[in-house]
């Protein structure tokens, strides 16, 4: 529930700065939040009794976005896996690795990328502004050194070759591939061997000046810590900044409606086959309730027809054809979307097909009431427990942000969603004309 | 222990016959968190031991099969139910979990951890019997399904390099048994005689019920000892701790994959427990050797000379046993190898700076204070305290961490023994 704007007063080191305070009486959750005048939009839910605080500080900007306008409105195409080498060097500081000093102050840290943000974060149960003056000290003031560079080459490398080991990372990075023949979402995360040999100080700096100004990022902080002192501090310590020369518009290629290739395979040391059966979407929203909503039904549809209540799941069981539950997920980004459902099974070649023929036959059954039903009490239910983590709140608050979205408000679209909706969003989504098998299997020898 | 004025973190209940119960009641949790652990030895019933509870998560006398249970969780608002064996030292524990969002933040809803407790209570003790046996049908595709998982521990080349190391470390010793069981005894296995076993165990084995969430523990107490009142026959004892083992020559044993990375795992063993003077230098030992990325081998592999991605250390506490670990090119593996041993060889020198002896302390107890947070992970380190005959004391052990000195790290690490080295490569 949004109780609305509530002006709020009494900084020391600011004036008229307003504390938005988001709220939900059922939860009986708090999130107040700013925007400070460098742009930098600060959140913080007050958790009385815990002993860890979380803070994480995060940027719109992921493995996806490699071409984008420069200051003077020119166009900047940087290497595949930028985002995350950058997540990397980020860490080198003046004083020594970011890691180290969070150590020295007894806080664990870590960072990460995906398709369209990076994070960093921070737990710690003492000093905590200390950690917390180092975290914004370290993300807002880099320090690019060649040498520095060539060290994280060497290790972002085996980071490369421990994913390409991995068969289930091989078995989605294929699928992606296998969906979308133009857009980033099917380059690899980290890049290649090959792509980030072309990265340097240079396009680095080039990246971060677009990428990491105060209007692109948002800082979320929960924990038992006092609300005025947290936003005095962050204010008084965060770059004051200019404004953003020129408007940073990333490009995305044309995607066609039509999938890349429909099926394909690759041997590794894997005792049982893998597959996923993946279904494309284009034209999708970047941010709003229409996209969050489209994500909620995609979910809670892929669970009614795949999940292990459903009479489709019963059937495949039945006839031996999967080993064990089906998984299944949704993920939107860049003005893509796809659905995946996959899982181990001994009859690599049948298998996928009867799963993309029994969807029509199931349908009508799967979105019976008393299914639905159900399946929303689930949905309210992993929303309310999610609430016992602090990291779920930093980062679901966070995504949303990035989505023009409050987490609050995801209980009200859940209790909105009805079974028409449901049903025609499925009929599009699950179109056998987009789909497209990638398959992992055990190698012969 | 160190006597202390902070509140136990857990109130504890004996329950009738060999069940205990011990409940963390707090305002954090927006769930409940309930976990039954069931112990036995690791012996030579761990395959079917191993296998019971993926027959029991299959249907019970009220809700027979996969479906009706899901359904019926579904309408519990999506209650979660686990079911998994763990390998604590040389004992095999069934776990048995059920988070379930409390009610009072459900507007309208009642009874909800009646509920869930009646539906744990069913899937550990009231299965679906057919015959007087576990279903013929349940048993055969769990054989198969458990076959599939254990050839499946492949799939992970990181853990299997572990996993590896450990067989052969400990070849000739109970711990060499993996917690999933073996391979080849899972053909043998028969639904009458899987269910004798799973009476016999279920009835005799010794019960520890943790509840955490915002609960009335007197309440909790009531409505346990309600759910879980059944007959049991005489309570097995455990067999003790694990004894030391004498280390000879270090054992190398290399195995060739197609892989794009090579692990390299290294097995050491140690005589320190939980409530051993010693316990605390260990746990700070293994902090300055590899527990962080602050530590030595992070620092030395991955950042100085840029061999890995990841490079860490950990300890098992109860059977004894430290690993090291690092995933690099095949060839680097004399300079991995080397540039490894020397860290510890290091640390038993004296050599720790002040920056790693401060970072290793501070992170520890950092650790240590937020574990009050992380219920599953504080309920998991307190029952294998109980099991080492103590309890998990946070404010205690933070007071014996601080008083850990740089020598007492020294002579725990002099003390450690290299006993295998394992290296998967291409």
């Amino acid at each position: 529930m949004r109780i609305g704007l509530s002006p709020w007063t009494g900084f020391k080191t600011m004036t008229r700065l307003e504390l938005e305070k988001l709220s939900n009486l059922t939860l009986k959750e708090e999130v107040y939040r700013t925007t400070l005048p460098s742009g930098l939009e600060v959140s913080f839910c007050p958790k009385p009794g815990f002993q860890k605080r979380y803070a994480c500080y995060s940027t719109r900007f992921g493995s996806i976005d490699n071409e984008f306008t420069g200051s003077g409105g020119e166009s900047l195409r940087v290497p595949d896996g930028i985002a995350h080498f950058l997540e990397h060097t980020l860490f080198e500081t003046p004083r020594g690795n970011a890691s180290d000093l969070f150590a020295l102050n007894g806080a664990s840290n870590n960072a990460s990328t995906s398709f369209t943000q990076t994070t960093y974060l921070f737990a710690a149960s003492d000093r905590f502004w200390d950690n917390l003056g180092l975290l914004i000290d370290f993300v807002e003031d880099p320090c690019f050194q060649d040498d520095k560079v060539e060290k994280e080459r060497g290790i972002i490398e085996q980071e490369i070759k421990g994913y390409d080991d991995n068969p289930g990372w091989v078995n989605y990075r294929g699928l992606l591939g296998n969906l979308f023949s133009e857009h980033p979402v099917r380059i690899d995360i980290a890049g290649t061997v090959e792509t980030i040999a072309e990265i340097d100080t240079a396009t680095l700096q080039s990246c971060y000046d677009r990428f990491y100004h105060p209007s692109n990022m948002h800082l979320f902080v929960v924990g038992d810590l006092d609300r005025q002192e947290l936003f005095e501090f962050v204010a008084g310590r965060s770059r004051a900044g200019e404004a953003l020369e020129g408007e940073l518009e990333r490009k995305y290629p044309a995607e066609p409606a039509e999938v890349f290739k429909a099926e394909s395979e690759v041997e590794m040391d894997v005792a049982a086959a893998k597959f996923i059966l993946g279904f494309k979407e284009i034209g999708v929203p970047l941010a709003g309730e229409d996209l969050v909503r489209r994500e909620l039904l995609s979910d809670l549809g892929l669970d009614l027809l795949f999940g292990s209540s459903s009479d489709l799941f019963r059937e495949l069981y039945e006839k031996q054809l999967v080993h064990d539950e089906l998984w299944s997920g949704y993920d939107t980004l860049g003005g893509v979307a796809y659905a995946m459902v996959g899982g181990d099974t001994s009859s690599p070649d049948e298998f996928p097909g009867r799963l993309l023929d029994g969807i029509e036959s199931c349908l009508g059954e799967a979105l019976s009431r008393d299914h639905f039903e159900r399946k929303k009490r689930q949905l309210i239910g992993d929303f309310v427990r999610r609430f016992s983590s602090l990291e779920f709140i930093a980062h679901g608050f966070t995504t949303y942000l990035f989505r023009d979205f409050d987490l609050f408000s995801l209980i009200d679209l859940i209790n909105g969603l009805d079974r028409e909706m449901l049903e025609e969003h499925l009929r599009s989504l699950l179109d056998p004309a987009r789909h497209s098998i990638f398959k992992i299997i055990p190698r012969s020898s | 222990m160190i006597q202390n004025n902070q509140p136990a973190l857990f109130e504890r209940f004996a329950l009738d016959g060999p069940m205990s119960l011990s409940v963390n009641s707090n305002r954090k949790l927006k769930n409940i968190i309930v976990k039954m652990f069931v112990l036995a030895d690791l012996d030579e019933s761990y395959t079917s031991r191993s296998l019971v509870p993926m027959v029991l998560r299959r249907g019970t006398t009220r809700l027979p099969d996969m479906q009706a249970l899901r359904r019926y969780r579904e309408s519990l608002y999506g209650c979660i139910l686990g079911s998994s064996v763990i390998k604590v030292g040389e004992w095999q524990v069934a776990v048995f979990s059920l988070d379930i969002v409390n009610e009072a933040f459900l507007p309208g809803e009642e009874s909800l951890l009646e509920k869930g407790l009646e539906l744990l209570r069913e899937l550990i003790f009231d299965p679906l019997v057919e015959d007087g046996a576990f279903s013929a049908d349940y048993v055969a595709r769990e054989k198969e399904l458990l076959a599939t998982n254990i050839r499946s521990n492949i799939d992970d080349k990181s853990e299997y390099a572990v996993l590896r190391c450990t067989e052969e470390m400990c070849a000739g010793e109970p711990y060499r048994r993996h917690e999933m069981g073996n391979l080849d005894e899972i053909a043998g296995i028969e639904p009458g005689a899987l269910m004798d076993f799973y009476r016999d165990w279920s009835s005799s084995a010794p019960l520890s019920l943790y509840v955490c969430g915002d609960v009335d523990p007197v309440q909790v107490r009531e409505r346990v000892a309600a759910a879980f009142s059944f007959e049991r026959s005489e309570t097995k004892t455990l067999s003790e701790l694990p004894a030391a083992v004498e280390v000879g020559e270090v054992r190398e044993v290399r195995e060739q994959f197609e892989v794009n990375q090579a692990k390299l795992v290294l097995g050491f063993r140690h005589g320190i427990r939980p409530g051993d003077d010693a316990y605390e230098a260990l746990l700070l030992l293994n902090a300055v050797l590899g527990g962080f990325s602050h530590s030595k081998l992070f620092q030395n592999v991955r950042e100085k000379a840029s061999l890995a991605y990841s490079a860490h250390s950990w300890v098992e506490r109860t059977k004894g046993l430290l690993y090291m670990s690092c995933g690099i090119a095949t060839e680097n593996y004399e300079q991995a190898l080397e540039i490894s041993l020397a860290q510890l060889e290091a640390i038993s020198e004296g050599e720790i700076s002040d920056r790693e002896f401060d970072a290793s302390l501070k992170t520890i107890l950092n650790q240590n204070r937020m574990l009050e947070d992380n219920f599953p992970a504080l309920v998991g380190s307190d029952f294998i305290w109980r099991l080492h005959g103590g309890e998990l004391d946070l404010a205690g052990l933070r007071e014996r961490l601080e008083k850990v000195s740089r020598d007492d790290i020294s002579a725990a690490a002099a003390t450690i023994r290299h006993d295998t080295t394992y290296f998967l490569h291409s």
